[in-house]
């Protein structure tokens, strides 16, 4: 799914095909100076996990390979799907400063904006 | 994280209270939010994912539990019904301003299976990692609840 991070009325819009994909859930706050992005990936490691940024579009994927064995499975609830979600980034956020950190399975990124788009004090020279 | 033993439900002492409660419950139970009224208890309509496999020895049981505080995941057993209950709470971003996007679910959690078979309460295991709890619990016919402590690796 793609989600236009800046404006979360715009209808997501499917980019990759139905049900092969577990899309994780996520949070997005704004701050003065960034976007924060968390999304939930448990069962993913550090060396599972891809981040793409091509363009404005910024992908996450996470895979879990020890999750799909069925074999000894009596009951299960989870998802073998592997996760992944698309986000399109406007004009307001520096793609130059991306910053992610995993643990406990939750995935920050933060998301610096670009300096035009942060708030700043403008003095009164005359 | 603690092995508890089993509490049962509390008693309710008065019928205002139990009415009370019971008001709660099914509010609870249809998503309805509690007013103002009463209960502490700030459930929500998370229901973390939970697998059990069945390796010979032991079962495993798995629950997805992303970005907890190992400290708030508590573990009981009694007889062959493992119950995992714990709670997620929600750290604030340093500068928070807006929220544009709410998919996370925070709040209190309660998950319980029956195991097929019991199992031996001296040997639970517990670990966290990557946002996924893995009970082991090595498969016994004895059925006597003790409180324990749990090695957290």
């Amino acid at each position: 799914m793609n989600s236009t991070l800046t404006n979360p009325e715009v209808k997501p819009v499917t980019c990759t095909p139905e049900g092969s994909y577990l899309s994780p859930r996520v949070n997005l706050t704004e701050t003065s100076n960034a976007f924060v992005l968390e999304a939930e990936m448990p069962g993913v490691t550090r060396e599972n996990l891809e981040i793409l940024l091509e363009n404005r579009e910024l992908t996450l994927a996470g895979r879990r390979p020890d999750h799909k064995a069925e074999t000894n499975l009596v009951y299960r609830e989870s998802s073998p799907r592997d996760y992944r979600r698309v986000f399109v980034l406007d004009e307001t956020i520096d793609v130059g400063k991306v910053e992610a950190k995993l643990k406990d399975g939750l995935l920050t990124l933060r998301l610096a904006k670009v300096e035009q788009a942060q708030p700043r004090r403008i003095a009164v020279t005359a | 994280m603690k092995l508890i033993q089993f509490q049962r439900p509390q008693l309710w002492s008065t019928p205002f209270e139990r009415a009370f409660t019971l008001r709660d419950e099914i509010n609870r139970v249809f998503g309805v939010p509690s007013g103002g009224c009463a209960s502490d208890e700030s459930f929500t309509n998370w229901t973390p994912a939970l697998d059990l496999f069945d390796l010979k020895e032991k079962f495993e049981v798995r629950v997805e539990l992303p970005g907890l505080n190992k400290d708030d995941i508590q573990i009981a057993l009694h007889e062959n019904t493992l119950t995992i209950k714990g709670e997620r709470r929600a750290e604030p971003q340093e500068g928070e301003e807006t929220i544009s996007r709410s998919e996370r679910l925070f709040g209190r959690f309660e998950r319980s299976i029956e195991l097929p078979t019991a199992a031996d309460l001296s040997k639970v295991e517990a670990r966290y990692t990557d946002g996924i709890l893995t009970v082991t619990l090595a498969k016994s016919e004895a059925v006597k609840p003790t409180k324990i402590n749990i090695t957290v690796n």
